[in-house]
Protein backbone atom coordinates (compact mmCIF):
# COMPACT_ATOMS: atom_id res chain seq x y z
CA UNK A 1 0.00 0.00 0.00
CA UNK A 2 2.99 2.07 0.89
CA UNK A 3 4.78 1.50 -2.34
CA UNK A 4 1.12 3.06 -4.45
CA UNK A 5 0.83 5.61 -2.15
CA UNK A 6 4.49 6.57 -3.06
CA UNK A 7 4.22 6.05 -6.54
CA UNK A 8 0.91 7.85 -7.27
CA UNK A 9 2.48 10.93 -5.18
CA UNK A 10 5.38 10.91 -7.74
CA UNK A 11 2.41 10.97 -10.83
CA UNK A 12 0.55 13.46 -9.11
CA UNK A 13 3.10 15.99 -8.63
CA UNK A 14 4.09 15.24 -12.42
CA UNK A 15 0.80 15.49 -13.27
CA UNK A 16 -2.25 18.00 -11.88
CA UNK A 17 -6.18 18.40 -12.95
CA UNK A 18 -6.20 20.92 -15.92
CA UNK A 19 -8.43 23.68 -15.29
CA UNK A 20 -10.10 24.11 -18.75
CA UNK A 21 -13.20 25.15 -20.12
CA UNK A 22 -14.51 26.32 -23.51
CA UNK A 23 -15.62 29.90 -23.10
CA UNK A 24 -18.90 30.97 -25.20
CA UNK A 25 -18.87 33.63 -27.77
CA UNK A 26 -20.65 35.95 -26.13
CA UNK A 27 -17.41 35.84 -23.44
CA UNK A 28 -15.06 36.09 -26.00
CA UNK A 29 -16.84 39.29 -27.49
CA UNK A 30 -16.74 40.75 -24.10
CA UNK A 31 -13.17 39.96 -23.90
CA UNK A 32 -11.98 40.89 -27.04
CA UNK A 33 -13.89 44.54 -26.72
CA UNK A 34 -12.62 45.24 -23.31
CA UNK A 35 -8.83 44.13 -24.47
CA UNK A 36 -9.40 47.13 -27.37
CA UNK A 37 -11.25 49.08 -24.31
CA UNK A 38 -7.46 49.22 -22.40
CA UNK A 39 -5.93 49.86 -26.08
CA UNK A 40 -7.83 52.61 -26.70
CA UNK A 41 -7.43 54.25 -23.06
CA UNK A 42 -4.62 54.05 -22.69
CA UNK A 43 -3.07 55.23 -26.47
CA UNK A 44 -1.26 58.60 -25.98
CA UNK A 45 -1.82 61.35 -28.29
CA UNK A 46 1.30 60.97 -30.18
CA UNK A 47 0.24 57.45 -30.90
CA UNK A 48 2.36 55.57 -28.57
CA UNK A 49 0.47 53.21 -26.36
CA UNK A 50 0.97 52.58 -22.45
CA UNK A 51 3.99 50.22 -22.56
CA UNK A 52 4.53 48.66 -19.48
CA UNK A 53 2.30 49.09 -16.08
CA UNK A 54 2.65 48.15 -12.44
CA UNK A 55 -0.72 47.94 -10.98
CA UNK A 56 0.08 47.22 -7.13
CA UNK A 57 2.27 50.62 -7.61
CA UNK A 58 0.04 52.78 -9.99
CA UNK A 59 3.70 53.35 -12.28
CA UNK A 60 4.16 53.24 -15.65
CA UNK A 61 7.66 51.24 -16.45
CA UNK A 62 7.89 52.73 -19.22
CA UNK A 63 10.38 51.21 -22.22
CA UNK A 64 9.16 50.48 -26.19
CA UNK A 65 9.12 48.02 -28.70
CA UNK A 66 8.62 48.72 -32.17
CA UNK A 67 7.47 45.35 -33.13
CA UNK A 68 4.73 45.01 -30.15
CA UNK A 69 3.84 48.69 -31.47
CA UNK A 70 3.11 47.12 -34.90
CA UNK A 71 1.91 44.09 -33.79
CA UNK A 72 -0.98 46.17 -31.71
CA UNK A 73 -1.65 47.64 -34.73
CA UNK A 74 -2.39 44.65 -36.75
CA UNK A 75 -4.36 42.91 -33.75
CA UNK A 76 -7.01 46.19 -33.61
CA UNK A 77 -7.42 46.13 -37.64
CA UNK A 78 -7.73 42.41 -37.11
CA UNK A 79 -10.39 43.29 -34.76
CA UNK A 80 -12.27 46.08 -36.68
CA UNK A 81 -12.27 43.70 -39.35
CA UNK A 82 -13.86 40.82 -36.88
CA UNK A 83 -16.70 43.95 -36.07
CA UNK A 84 -15.08 45.19 -33.03
CA UNK A 85 -15.65 49.11 -33.11
CA UNK A 86 -13.72 51.88 -32.25
CA UNK A 87 -10.43 49.34 -32.70
CA UNK A 88 -9.33 50.70 -36.28
CA UNK A 89 -9.72 53.97 -34.95
CA UNK A 90 -7.56 53.68 -32.29
CA UNK A 91 -5.00 51.60 -34.69
CA UNK A 92 -4.82 54.66 -37.19
CA UNK A 93 -3.40 57.47 -33.92
CA UNK A 94 -0.31 54.33 -33.52
CA UNK A 95 -0.06 53.54 -37.30
CA UNK A 96 0.57 57.45 -37.49
CA UNK A 97 3.46 57.31 -34.62
CA UNK A 98 4.86 54.14 -37.01
CA UNK A 99 4.94 55.99 -40.38
CA UNK A 100 6.61 59.05 -38.54
CA UNK A 101 8.93 56.27 -38.13
CA UNK A 102 9.99 55.20 -41.35
CA UNK A 103 13.63 55.83 -41.97
CA UNK A 104 15.57 54.91 -45.32
CA UNK A 105 18.68 52.43 -45.26
CA UNK A 106 21.00 51.46 -47.65
CA UNK A 107 18.52 48.37 -48.59
CA UNK A 108 15.31 50.14 -48.59
CA UNK A 109 13.02 52.10 -45.89
CA UNK A 110 12.35 50.24 -42.86
CA UNK A 111 10.48 51.12 -39.36
CA UNK A 112 11.74 51.98 -35.92
CA UNK A 113 13.43 54.51 -33.91
CA UNK A 114 17.57 55.15 -33.70
CA UNK A 115 19.88 53.79 -35.81
CA UNK A 116 19.44 49.70 -35.62
CA UNK A 117 15.82 48.91 -37.01
CA UNK A 118 14.80 45.50 -36.35
CA UNK A 119 12.92 43.76 -39.53
CA UNK A 120 10.39 42.39 -37.50
CA UNK A 121 8.99 46.01 -36.68
CA UNK A 122 8.73 46.36 -40.51
CA UNK A 123 7.17 43.07 -40.76
CA UNK A 124 4.41 43.47 -38.59
CA UNK A 125 3.67 47.19 -40.23
CA UNK A 126 3.72 45.47 -43.28
CA UNK A 127 1.10 42.95 -41.53
CA UNK A 128 -0.92 45.82 -39.62
CA UNK A 129 -1.11 48.27 -43.27
CA UNK A 130 -2.42 45.17 -45.02
CA UNK A 131 -4.98 44.14 -42.89
CA UNK A 132 -6.11 47.84 -43.08
CA UNK A 133 -6.03 47.95 -46.69
CA UNK A 134 -8.41 44.74 -46.73
CA UNK A 135 -10.74 46.72 -44.03
CA UNK A 136 -10.83 50.17 -45.61
CA UNK A 137 -9.70 49.31 -49.23
CA UNK A 138 -7.76 51.96 -48.91
CA UNK A 139 -4.67 52.01 -51.10
CA UNK A 140 -2.82 54.95 -50.26
CA UNK A 141 -0.20 53.15 -48.56
CA UNK A 142 0.40 50.79 -51.31
CA UNK A 143 3.61 52.21 -52.40
CA UNK A 144 5.13 51.83 -48.86
CA UNK A 145 4.49 48.29 -48.34
CA UNK A 146 5.72 47.27 -51.56
CA UNK A 147 9.00 49.04 -50.63
CA UNK A 148 9.01 47.69 -46.92
CA UNK A 149 8.51 44.12 -48.48
CA UNK A 150 11.52 44.75 -50.74
CA UNK A 151 13.90 46.16 -47.77
CA UNK A 152 12.83 42.88 -46.01
CA UNK A 153 13.82 40.47 -48.51
CA UNK A 154 17.15 42.30 -49.69
CA UNK A 155 17.59 41.05 -45.58
CA UNK A 156 17.29 37.64 -46.75
CA UNK A 157 20.88 35.89 -47.98
CA UNK A 158 20.26 33.31 -50.80
CA UNK A 159 19.90 29.98 -47.83
CA UNK A 160 16.93 31.84 -46.57
CA UNK A 161 18.66 33.40 -43.17
CA UNK A 162 17.12 36.59 -42.49
CA UNK A 163 19.15 39.83 -40.47
CA UNK A 164 17.10 40.10 -37.38
CA UNK A 165 18.23 44.30 -37.59
CA UNK A 166 19.31 46.79 -40.21
CA UNK A 167 21.56 49.31 -39.65
CA UNK A 168 20.65 53.18 -40.92
CA UNK A 169 23.66 53.74 -42.58
CA UNK A 170 25.64 50.26 -43.06
CA UNK A 171 22.57 47.75 -43.92
CA UNK A 172 22.14 44.64 -42.85
CA UNK A 173 23.89 43.36 -39.72
CA UNK A 174 23.74 39.34 -40.01
CA UNK A 175 22.02 39.10 -36.16
CA UNK A 176 19.83 36.50 -35.70
CA UNK A 177 16.21 36.25 -33.71
CA UNK A 178 14.13 33.35 -33.28
CA UNK A 179 10.95 34.97 -34.02
CA UNK A 180 11.46 37.41 -36.53
CA UNK A 181 11.79 34.60 -39.27
CA UNK A 182 8.02 34.00 -38.59
CA UNK A 183 7.02 37.33 -38.58
CA UNK A 184 9.15 38.62 -41.71
CA UNK A 185 7.64 35.45 -43.87
CA UNK A 186 4.11 36.54 -42.73
CA UNK A 187 4.45 39.54 -44.25
CA UNK A 188 6.13 38.67 -47.27
CA UNK A 189 3.32 35.80 -47.45
CA UNK A 190 0.22 38.72 -47.06
CA UNK A 191 2.20 40.89 -50.05
CA UNK A 192 2.00 37.64 -52.38
CA UNK A 193 -1.53 38.04 -52.01
CA UNK A 194 -2.03 41.44 -52.39
CA UNK A 195 0.46 42.28 -54.97
CA UNK A 196 0.78 38.94 -56.83
CA UNK A 197 2.95 40.85 -59.51
CA UNK A 198 5.55 41.90 -57.19
CA UNK A 199 7.26 38.37 -56.53
CA UNK A 200 7.29 38.17 -53.03
CA UNK A 201 6.83 34.58 -53.16
CA UNK A 202 10.37 33.25 -54.06
CA UNK A 203 12.08 34.92 -51.05
CA UNK A 204 8.79 33.78 -48.84
CA UNK A 205 9.71 30.30 -49.91
CA UNK A 206 12.93 30.10 -49.59
CA UNK A 207 12.71 31.68 -45.99
CA UNK A 208 10.01 29.24 -45.08
CA UNK A 209 12.26 26.35 -45.93
CA UNK A 210 14.52 27.73 -43.88
CA UNK A 211 12.55 27.79 -41.08
CA UNK A 212 11.25 24.49 -41.14
CA UNK A 213 14.47 22.22 -42.09
CA UNK A 214 17.15 24.94 -40.17
CA UNK A 215 15.80 27.54 -38.07
CA UNK A 216 15.33 25.04 -34.95
CA UNK A 217 18.72 23.87 -34.95
CA UNK A 218 20.71 26.95 -36.43
CA UNK A 219 19.25 29.84 -33.86
CA UNK A 220 17.73 28.20 -31.13
CA UNK A 221 17.88 24.15 -30.29
CA UNK A 222 16.95 24.33 -26.69
CA UNK A 223 13.89 25.21 -25.58
CA UNK A 224 12.14 24.13 -28.66
CA UNK A 225 10.39 26.95 -30.37
CA UNK A 226 6.50 27.12 -30.70
CA UNK A 227 6.18 29.83 -33.29
CA UNK A 228 2.82 31.69 -33.63
CA UNK A 229 3.79 34.24 -36.26
CA UNK A 230 5.33 30.75 -38.79
CA UNK A 231 1.52 29.61 -38.23
CA UNK A 232 0.29 33.12 -39.16
CA UNK A 233 2.53 32.93 -42.17
CA UNK A 234 1.84 29.40 -43.73
CA UNK A 235 -1.80 29.76 -43.02
CA UNK A 236 -2.03 32.79 -45.08
CA UNK A 237 0.44 30.74 -47.93
CA UNK A 238 -2.18 28.12 -47.72
CA UNK A 239 -4.13 31.09 -49.62
CA UNK A 240 -1.89 31.54 -52.23
CA UNK A 241 -2.71 30.49 -55.81
CA UNK A 242 -0.48 29.15 -56.03
CA UNK A 243 -0.13 27.45 -52.55
CA UNK A 244 2.77 25.21 -51.46
CA UNK A 245 1.94 21.96 -50.89
CA UNK A 246 3.06 20.44 -47.46
CA UNK A 247 5.86 17.79 -47.78
CA UNK A 248 7.06 15.48 -45.08
CA UNK A 249 9.87 18.14 -43.32
CA UNK A 250 6.92 20.36 -43.44
CA UNK A 251 4.78 17.52 -42.07
CA UNK A 252 7.03 16.69 -39.10
CA UNK A 253 8.10 20.64 -38.38
CA UNK A 254 4.21 20.83 -37.82
CA UNK A 255 3.86 17.69 -35.92
CA UNK A 256 6.54 19.49 -33.53
CA UNK A 257 4.96 22.82 -33.40
CA UNK A 258 1.43 21.27 -32.66
CA UNK A 259 2.63 19.17 -29.48
CA UNK A 260 4.49 22.48 -28.29
CA UNK A 261 2.02 23.99 -28.49
CA UNK A 262 -0.65 21.28 -26.96
CA UNK A 263 1.76 21.07 -24.16
CA UNK A 264 1.90 24.45 -22.93
CA UNK A 265 -1.56 24.60 -22.74
CA UNK A 266 -2.05 22.09 -20.50
CA UNK A 267 0.79 22.72 -19.08
CA UNK A 268 -0.54 26.14 -18.33
CA UNK A 269 -3.83 24.55 -17.53
CA UNK A 270 -2.36 23.11 -14.58
CA UNK A 271 -1.66 26.64 -12.98
CA UNK A 272 -4.59 26.98 -10.66
CA UNK A 273 -2.80 28.51 -7.64
CA UNK A 274 -2.53 27.57 -4.57
CA UNK A 275 -0.27 24.89 -4.21
CA UNK A 276 0.49 24.65 -7.93
CA UNK A 277 2.04 28.09 -7.47
CA UNK A 278 4.95 25.86 -5.81
CA UNK A 279 4.82 23.14 -8.39
CA UNK A 280 3.97 24.96 -11.39
CA UNK A 281 5.22 28.23 -10.79
CA UNK A 282 3.11 31.49 -11.55
CA UNK A 283 0.48 32.26 -14.32
CA UNK A 284 2.18 32.42 -17.92
CA UNK A 285 1.90 36.23 -19.37
CA UNK A 286 -1.32 36.76 -21.11
CA UNK A 287 1.08 37.42 -24.35
CA UNK A 288 2.35 33.99 -23.73
CA UNK A 289 -0.98 32.09 -23.62
CA UNK A 290 -2.27 34.30 -26.30
CA UNK A 291 0.60 33.14 -28.49
CA UNK A 292 -0.91 29.81 -27.89
CA UNK A 293 -4.56 30.85 -28.81
CA UNK A 294 -2.55 32.38 -32.15
CA UNK A 295 -0.98 29.44 -32.53
CA UNK A 296 -3.69 27.16 -32.56
CA UNK A 297 -5.88 29.05 -34.16
CA UNK A 298 -4.04 29.34 -37.45
CA UNK A 299 -3.53 25.82 -37.74
CA UNK A 300 -7.44 25.47 -37.05
CA UNK A 301 -7.93 28.14 -39.57
CA UNK A 302 -5.35 26.35 -41.93
CA UNK A 303 -6.96 22.96 -41.12
CA UNK A 304 -11.07 24.00 -41.91
CA UNK A 305 -9.22 24.30 -45.60
CA UNK A 306 -6.96 21.52 -46.29
CA UNK A 307 -8.26 18.88 -43.54
CA UNK A 308 -4.43 18.64 -42.83
CA UNK A 309 -5.00 17.56 -39.23
CA UNK A 310 -7.52 15.01 -39.24
CA UNK A 311 -8.13 13.25 -36.04
CA UNK A 312 -5.99 16.01 -34.29
CA UNK A 313 -8.51 18.57 -34.96
CA UNK A 314 -11.08 18.15 -32.33
CA UNK A 315 -7.88 17.42 -29.69
CA UNK A 316 -6.42 21.06 -31.09
CA UNK A 317 -9.02 22.70 -31.03
CA UNK A 318 -9.90 21.60 -27.01
CA UNK A 319 -6.65 23.08 -26.33
CA UNK A 320 -7.03 26.53 -28.58
CA UNK A 321 -10.64 26.35 -26.76
CA UNK A 322 -8.65 25.96 -23.26
CA UNK A 323 -6.28 28.81 -24.00
CA UNK A 324 -8.47 31.20 -24.45
CA UNK A 325 -10.70 30.08 -21.31
CA UNK A 326 -8.15 30.98 -19.26
CA UNK A 327 -7.49 34.08 -20.94
CA UNK A 328 -11.52 35.31 -20.36
CA UNK A 329 -10.85 34.11 -16.87
CA UNK A 330 -7.83 36.00 -16.17
CA UNK A 331 -8.72 39.13 -17.49
CA UNK A 332 -8.59 41.89 -14.88
CA UNK A 333 -12.07 44.21 -14.57
CA UNK A 334 -11.42 47.27 -13.09
CA UNK A 335 -12.58 51.14 -12.64
CA UNK A 336 -9.02 52.29 -13.26
CA UNK A 337 -8.59 52.23 -17.51
CA UNK A 338 -4.86 51.19 -16.88
CA UNK A 339 -5.83 47.96 -15.61
CA UNK A 340 -9.69 47.25 -16.93
CA UNK A 341 -9.61 45.01 -19.97
CA UNK A 342 -5.71 43.64 -19.38
CA UNK A 343 -3.74 40.64 -18.59
CA UNK A 344 -1.25 41.13 -15.52
CA UNK A 345 1.46 38.70 -14.11
CA UNK A 346 2.93 39.45 -10.95
CA UNK A 347 1.30 42.94 -11.07
CA UNK A 348 2.64 43.99 -14.28
CA UNK A 349 1.23 44.06 -18.10
CA UNK A 350 2.30 45.05 -21.20
CA UNK A 351 0.79 45.98 -24.49
CA UNK A 352 2.04 43.10 -26.35
CA UNK A 353 -0.30 40.87 -23.40
CA UNK A 354 -3.27 42.58 -24.76
CA UNK A 355 -2.14 41.99 -28.13
CA UNK A 356 -1.39 38.58 -28.22
CA UNK A 357 -4.59 37.35 -26.02
CA UNK A 358 -6.93 39.78 -28.75
CA UNK A 359 -5.64 38.10 -31.81
CA UNK A 360 -5.94 34.77 -29.85
CA UNK A 361 -9.46 35.61 -29.00
CA UNK A 362 -10.70 36.77 -32.42
CA UNK A 363 -8.61 34.03 -33.97
CA UNK A 364 -10.18 31.17 -31.96
CA UNK A 365 -13.91 32.80 -31.70
CA UNK A 366 -14.38 30.65 -35.09
CA UNK A 367 -13.17 27.50 -34.09
CA UNK A 368 -14.84 26.34 -31.16
CA UNK A 369 -15.73 23.21 -29.70
CA UNK A 370 -18.87 21.83 -30.81
CA UNK B 1 0.69 6.07 -27.71
CA UNK B 2 1.71 3.86 -30.86
CA UNK B 3 -0.09 0.02 -30.04
CA UNK B 4 3.86 -1.24 -30.38
CA UNK B 5 4.44 1.49 -27.38
CA UNK B 6 1.65 -0.10 -25.23
CA UNK B 7 2.24 -3.35 -25.65
CA UNK B 8 6.35 -2.90 -24.35
CA UNK B 9 4.97 -0.91 -21.35
CA UNK B 10 2.35 -3.20 -20.44
CA UNK B 11 5.16 -5.69 -21.06
CA UNK B 12 7.43 -3.98 -18.82
CA UNK B 13 4.94 -3.35 -16.15
CA UNK B 14 3.89 -6.72 -15.68
CA UNK B 15 7.05 -8.09 -15.13
CA UNK B 16 6.73 -11.90 -16.20
CA UNK B 17 10.07 -12.71 -14.44
CA UNK B 18 8.81 -11.42 -10.80
CA UNK B 19 5.68 -12.86 -10.91
CA UNK B 20 6.15 -16.01 -12.23
CA UNK B 21 9.33 -15.96 -9.23
CA UNK B 22 6.35 -15.52 -6.97
CA UNK B 23 4.17 -18.72 -7.92
CA UNK B 24 4.24 -21.59 -5.32
CA UNK B 25 7.09 -24.11 -6.19
CA UNK B 26 4.52 -26.89 -5.82
CA UNK B 27 3.52 -28.00 -9.15
CA UNK B 28 -0.22 -28.49 -8.59
CA UNK B 29 -0.56 -25.78 -6.60
CA UNK B 30 1.59 -23.89 -9.07
CA UNK B 31 -0.71 -24.25 -12.39
CA UNK B 32 -3.93 -23.38 -9.95
CA UNK B 33 -2.13 -20.12 -8.91
CA UNK B 34 -1.24 -19.40 -12.43
CA UNK B 35 -4.26 -19.59 -13.84
CA UNK B 36 -5.85 -17.63 -11.39
CA UNK B 37 -3.00 -14.84 -11.43
CA UNK B 38 -3.72 -14.65 -15.36
CA UNK B 39 -7.11 -14.03 -14.84
CA UNK B 40 -7.12 -11.68 -11.76
CA UNK B 41 -4.44 -9.74 -13.55
CA UNK B 42 -6.70 -9.64 -16.63
CA UNK B 43 -9.76 -8.48 -14.83
CA UNK B 44 -7.92 -5.73 -12.91
CA UNK B 45 -6.87 -4.23 -16.11
CA UNK B 46 -10.24 -4.56 -17.70
CA UNK B 47 -11.85 -2.47 -14.42
CA UNK B 48 -9.61 -0.03 -14.98
CA UNK B 49 -9.43 0.45 -18.54
CA UNK B 50 -13.45 0.58 -18.44
CA UNK B 51 -13.03 3.15 -15.84
CA UNK B 52 -9.99 5.15 -17.64
CA UNK B 53 -12.80 7.51 -19.32
CA UNK B 54 -14.87 8.96 -16.60
CA UNK B 55 -11.58 8.50 -14.46
CA UNK B 56 -9.73 10.90 -16.41
CA UNK B 57 -12.52 13.72 -16.85
CA UNK B 58 -13.10 13.37 -13.02
CA UNK B 59 -9.82 14.31 -12.45
CA UNK B 60 -9.69 16.58 -14.90
CA UNK B 61 -6.56 14.98 -16.90
CA UNK B 62 -6.17 14.59 -20.47
CA UNK B 63 -4.88 11.57 -22.19
CA UNK B 64 -1.43 12.80 -22.93
CA UNK B 65 -0.90 13.84 -19.49
CA UNK B 66 -2.05 10.40 -18.41
CA UNK B 67 0.25 8.68 -20.73
CA UNK B 68 2.89 11.48 -18.50
CA UNK B 69 1.72 10.25 -15.41
CA UNK B 70 1.94 6.21 -16.36
CA UNK B 71 5.53 6.75 -17.67
CA UNK B 72 6.69 8.05 -14.71
CA UNK B 73 5.22 5.69 -12.65
CA UNK B 74 6.36 2.97 -14.81
CA UNK B 75 9.56 4.44 -14.47
CA UNK B 76 9.87 4.59 -10.66
CA UNK B 77 8.58 1.01 -10.22
CA UNK B 78 11.05 -0.28 -13.07
CA UNK B 79 14.12 1.45 -10.93
CA UNK B 80 12.48 -0.68 -7.77
CA UNK B 81 12.54 -3.74 -9.38
CA UNK B 82 15.78 -3.15 -10.59
CA UNK B 83 17.17 -2.77 -7.10
CA UNK B 84 15.05 -5.07 -5.05
CA UNK B 85 15.31 -8.43 -5.70
CA UNK B 86 11.72 -10.47 -6.03
CA UNK B 87 9.68 -11.87 -3.71
CA UNK B 88 9.84 -15.16 -2.71
CA UNK B 89 7.11 -17.41 -2.61
CA UNK B 90 6.26 -16.85 1.16
CA UNK B 91 4.59 -15.34 2.73
CA UNK B 92 0.68 -15.27 0.60
CA UNK B 93 -1.42 -16.70 0.45
CA UNK B 94 -1.72 -20.95 0.32
CA UNK B 95 -2.92 -22.62 -2.88
CA UNK B 96 -4.02 -21.40 -5.42
CA UNK B 97 -4.89 -17.89 -4.08
CA UNK B 98 -1.10 -17.51 -4.13
CA UNK B 99 -2.51 -16.31 -7.29
CA UNK B 100 -3.61 -13.12 -5.97
CA UNK B 101 -1.54 -12.87 -3.20
CA UNK B 102 1.77 -12.16 -4.10
CA UNK B 103 1.33 -12.91 -7.23
CA UNK B 104 -1.26 -10.44 -8.58
CA UNK B 105 -0.61 -8.13 -5.37
CA UNK B 106 2.06 -6.59 -4.84
CA UNK B 107 4.03 -7.80 -7.73
CA UNK B 108 1.94 -8.49 -11.04
CA UNK B 109 -0.61 -5.36 -10.67
CA UNK B 110 1.66 -2.79 -9.64
CA UNK B 111 0.97 1.27 -9.95
CA UNK B 112 2.35 1.57 -13.19
CA UNK B 113 0.19 -1.41 -14.59
CA UNK B 114 -2.97 0.48 -13.11
CA UNK B 115 -1.97 3.93 -13.99
CA UNK B 116 -1.58 2.08 -17.86
CA UNK B 117 -4.33 0.18 -17.87
CA UNK B 118 -6.23 3.92 -17.35
CA UNK B 119 -3.92 5.43 -20.05
CA UNK B 120 -4.02 3.12 -22.59
CA UNK B 121 -7.51 2.72 -21.65
CA UNK B 122 -8.71 5.85 -22.43
CA UNK B 123 -6.94 5.89 -26.04
CA UNK B 124 -7.57 2.00 -27.23
CA UNK B 125 -10.56 0.82 -25.02
CA UNK B 126 -10.78 -2.45 -22.92
CA UNK B 127 -10.23 -4.81 -25.55
CA UNK B 128 -7.87 -2.56 -26.82
CA UNK B 129 -5.43 -2.76 -22.99
CA UNK B 130 -5.94 -7.49 -22.66
CA UNK B 131 -4.64 -7.26 -26.52
CA UNK B 132 -1.76 -5.71 -25.87
CA UNK B 133 -1.12 -7.18 -22.29
CA UNK B 134 -1.42 -10.83 -24.07
CA UNK B 135 2.03 -11.49 -24.86
CA UNK B 136 3.26 -10.38 -20.98
CA UNK B 137 0.18 -12.79 -19.69
CA UNK B 138 1.45 -15.71 -22.15
CA UNK B 139 5.32 -15.00 -21.15
CA UNK B 140 4.18 -15.24 -17.46
CA UNK B 141 2.29 -18.41 -17.97
CA UNK B 142 5.50 -20.11 -20.06
CA UNK B 143 8.20 -18.70 -17.86
CA UNK B 144 5.98 -20.59 -15.11
CA UNK B 145 6.13 -23.89 -16.15
CA UNK B 146 8.76 -24.34 -18.37
CA UNK B 147 11.93 -25.57 -16.40
CA UNK B 148 13.94 -22.24 -15.72
CA UNK B 149 16.27 -22.21 -12.96
CA UNK B 150 15.52 -19.37 -10.30
CA UNK B 151 18.63 -17.45 -11.60
CA UNK B 152 17.52 -17.74 -14.76
CA UNK B 153 13.85 -15.87 -13.36
CA UNK B 154 15.84 -13.33 -11.34
CA UNK B 155 17.59 -12.65 -14.56
CA UNK B 156 14.53 -12.23 -16.89
CA UNK B 157 13.05 -10.27 -13.96
CA UNK B 158 15.87 -7.49 -14.28
CA UNK B 159 15.88 -7.53 -17.75
CA UNK B 160 12.58 -6.75 -17.63
CA UNK B 161 12.98 -4.22 -15.41
CA UNK B 162 15.68 -2.63 -17.16
CA UNK B 163 13.38 -2.28 -20.32
CA UNK B 164 10.35 -0.98 -18.55
CA UNK B 165 12.95 2.10 -17.43
CA UNK B 166 13.33 2.35 -21.14
CA UNK B 167 9.86 2.30 -21.80
CA UNK B 168 8.70 4.50 -19.11
CA UNK B 169 11.03 7.73 -20.51
CA UNK B 170 9.51 6.74 -23.97
CA UNK B 171 5.58 6.69 -22.44
CA UNK B 172 6.28 9.88 -20.84
CA UNK B 173 7.79 11.11 -23.89
CA UNK B 174 5.40 10.74 -26.04
CA UNK B 175 2.72 12.71 -23.48
CA UNK B 176 4.97 15.27 -23.89
CA UNK B 177 4.98 14.96 -27.08
CA UNK B 178 1.42 14.71 -27.74
CA UNK B 179 -1.19 17.79 -28.13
Amino acid sequence: MLGWVLVFGVMAVAVHPEDCRAPSAAEIDRASGAAVGWLAANIEADGRILYRYDRDRGVDEGGYNEPRHAGVLWSLFQAERAGVPGAAGVADRGLSWALDRIQDTPIGPAFGEGARLLTGSSALLLAALDERRLLTADTQHDLLMIELGQTLEAAINDEGVLDASIHRDTGPLGDRSAFFPGEVLWALARLHITFPDEQFDEPALRLGRYIVEQRDEVERPWPPISDHWAAYAFETMDRWPDAPSIDSPMEAWIDRQLGLLGLQVRYESQRVGGITTLTRGPNALGAGVGTLGEGIGNWLELDSRTGLLGDDRDVLAERGACAVGLLVDRQARSDDPRIDGAWFRLGDTQMDDQQHALSALLLMRGHLPA
Amino acid sequence: MTTQLALLALFGALNSGRVSAAAPTNPADRKAALAVCVGALTAALVVFAWLSAPALDTLGVSEPDARIAAGIGLLVVAIHDMLVPGPLPEPGLAGSLAGLVPMTVPVGFTPAAAALAIAIGSESGVVGTVVVALPALVLIVAIALLPIPASWQRWIARSTAMLAAIVGVLVTLDGVRSI
